[in-house]
């Protein structure tokens, strides 16, 4: 017997039926996703912004007569608010690491991490604690030795009495450049660390740093 | 969003997985009685020759052949050729011991699988030629349902390839299992756009002529059955599938024998496939521009969605609900969404397949892992064809 050969032929209107559908699920996911950080981001803008509220109203507190007499509750509130802030930072940093940085985020981040800054120096003078004040500069970008250095200052930040803020240059916001300004930071010679007000370049080590701290 | 060049490939992967996914379920929507069809068996009843290559089929030939001889078909037009490739036990006597004029035994030197079926398909006399594992076994009606589909232009028929159930089954011969149940449903689609590409060495039938049009099969190929469906698809001849003809076979217990089969198939595979991408072509309509063209894209395709999903996975932290939402991006949600479609999928072919029986864990673990695991090992064979590692067997 003679075998008959096939005719061949392409189901066009399934490809292009599949096609349709796999670009709307893609598209939907592709949303959906987006959606997701975007609620994330907006949330997390939104605790920074109440953070940033409650320190605005305890820096009044600061402009009243007889401010001392508020030491003990403001130092509280701000030892409150520092975990608060901090534990906001670790989340940014783990977003960071496995999705990507968010720069508007980072940007208000830093900003409240300045202003929680500026009520603890304030507070330290009213109040006269002993409480050390770090501003850590890095380069997310660029920066070799900054993340073996910021082991080091948690290091130390558990150790001894020390809030650290952490500054990344990387980001071109106003702030940045103003404390750029201000301490005079040479951003080719990072990690800087400013501590009472004078500023230290290149890779510190623990015994170190906490001899610059007393 | 990330837009790295890394993660854009990922996107396009993983829409090229959906796609295919979609098409496939489009084609079955499409063709969804015929796949259920059973022909109507006719009075088609030609003589077969069943062509059985044996290296070292001592334990399990006998019941081979019994299985073939148990056929629910008229005795005067069946035949059994049992090539004996050099074994080295008992399999020539165990053969002999068979008092049925029927059983054919032919010894010769060692030679392999594809020269030995070359071999019996010489002698045979049959208008059909079944090829069978030593190691196989089909159930009484196994043939008469394959006959059925053997209209005018059915150059061959592939059959339902099952995992021989018994005592104690390990955990990875159960995902096999699953696995081989998915395939059939699979393969019974790819025959509703002339696209089956490959003929089970287990249990397949075809027409004398189509070996006189394209040739016997290939002894210097690791996969002459697959190679052979190709060789038939590129002459644009057709190749049926059976859903219902039951063939069972063994399969490995262990991972090294599993690892080692693997290799062997995604090797011979990965050799096919380059020996017929001149089939991505229009002119071999479905088979070329969505068969072929797939089987090409999938080597690279299947290793990057799995990384993908891999990663999303691994990257996020499913213990803890607020940790888990700041590493959310859009591939975890396509990936979330490829598995999802993934499993209904799997849970569709069973179901037609009538094997709802099958535990929900086992179903979960073949499509969130073993999947993954044998993608890994394809990775893995076509890295060493590439580097021209010697084959182990």
């Amino acid at each position: 017997m003679v075998l008959k050969k096939i005719e061949r032929k392409i189901s066009w209107n399934i490809y292009l039926a599949a096609f349709i559908i796999s670009l709307v699920i893609f598209s939907v996911g592709i949303w959906f996703g987006l959606q997701i950080e975007k609620t994330v981001s907006e949330q997390m803008n939104e605790r920074i912004q109440a953070i940033g509220n409650k320190l605005a109203t305890l820096s009044v507190l600061t402009l009243l007569e007889n401010e001392s007499e508020y030491c003990e509750y403001l130092n509280n509130e701000l030892s409150k608010f520092w975990e608060e802030t901090y534990e906001l930072g670790k989340q940014i940093e783990f977003m960071e690491e496995k999705r990507g940085a968010d720069d508007y985020i980072k940007a208000n981040y830093m900003e409240l991490e300045l202003r929680d800054y500026l009520l603890n120096k304030k507070v330290k003078q009213i109040c006269g604690d002993t409480r050390n004040l770090i501003l850590y500069f890095v380069n997310s970008d660029e920066c070799r030795l900054c993340r073996q250095q910021g082991e080091i200052i948690t290091s130390v930040r558990m150790k001894t009495n020390t809030k650290v803020y952490t500054f990344d240059l990387a980001i071109n916001s106003t702030l940045n450049r103003a404390l750029i300004s201000k301490y005079r930071i040479d951003s080719g010679r990072l990690p800087a660390i400013v501590i009472n007000e004078k500023v230290y370049y290149g890779f510190m080590g623990e015994n170190e740093l906490i001899s610059k701290l007393s | 969003m990330d837009l790295s060049p890394t993660r854009i490939i990922e996107y396009i992967m993983m829409f090229l997985v959906l796609f295919f996914t979609t098409t496939m379920l489009l084609i079955y929507l499409k063709n969804r009685q015929k796949v259920r069809e059973i022909p109507k068996t006719t009075r088609f009843e030609p003589t077969v020759s069943f062509v059985i290559p044996a290296y070292n089929e001592e334990n399990t030939i006998l019941e081979t052949i019994k299985s073939v001889l148990n056929s629910d078909y008229p005795k005067n037009k069946l035949e059994v050729i049992v090539v004996n490739d050099g074994s080295k036990d008992k399999t020539a006597e165990v053969v002999k011991s068979i008092k049925d004029k029927r059983v054919r035994l032919i010894n010769k030197q060692n030679s392999g699988k594809a020269d030995s079926l070359n071999r019996g398909i010489k002698e045979a006399k049959g208008e059909i030629i079944v090829t069978l594992d030593a190691d196989s076994y089909i159930e009484k009606d196994s043939l008469r349902k394959m006959l059925a589909y053997f209209k005018e232009d059915v150059a061959a028929v592939t059959s339902a390839v099952k995992v021989r159930e018994r005592e104690n089954m390990t955990f990875l011969e159960k995902l096999q299992r699953l696995e081989y149940l998915f395939t059939i449903f699979n393969r019974r689609l790819f025959a509703m756009i002339n696209g089956v590409y490959v003929t089970p060495g287990p249990f397949s039938a075809f027409r004398r002529e189509i070996f006189d049009e394209v040739g016997g099969f290939d002894p210097n190929n690791i996969m002459e059955d697959q190679e052979i469906a190709l060789r038939i698809q590129a002459a644009n001849y057709k190749i049926e599938s059976c859903m219902d003809a039951v063939v069972y076979t063994d399969v490995p217990k262990d991972f090294s024998s599993f690892m080692r089969q693997r290799e062997r198939w995604h090797r011979g595979g990965f050799r096919n496939i380059l020996k017929y991408r001149y089939t991505v072509n229009p002119k071999y309509g479905d088979f070329g521009m969505f068969v072929m063209l797939y089987s090409i894209l999938s080597i690279v395709l299947l290793v990057v969605v799995s990384m993908a999903v891999a990663t999303a996975v691994s990257k996020g932290n499913f213990l803890v609900l607020d940790k888990f939402l700041l590493t959310v991006e859009p591939i975890h949600i396509l990936s979330v969404i490829v598995l999802a479609i993934t499993l209904f999928w799997t849970v569709l072919a069973l179901k037609e397949m009538k094997e709802s029986r099958i535990r929900k864990r086992y179903l979960l673990i073949y499509t969130l892992l073993y999947c993954y695991l044998i993608t890994l090992f394809m990775f893995i064979a076509i890295f060493k064809e590439l580097k021209g590692e010697k084959q182990r067997w």
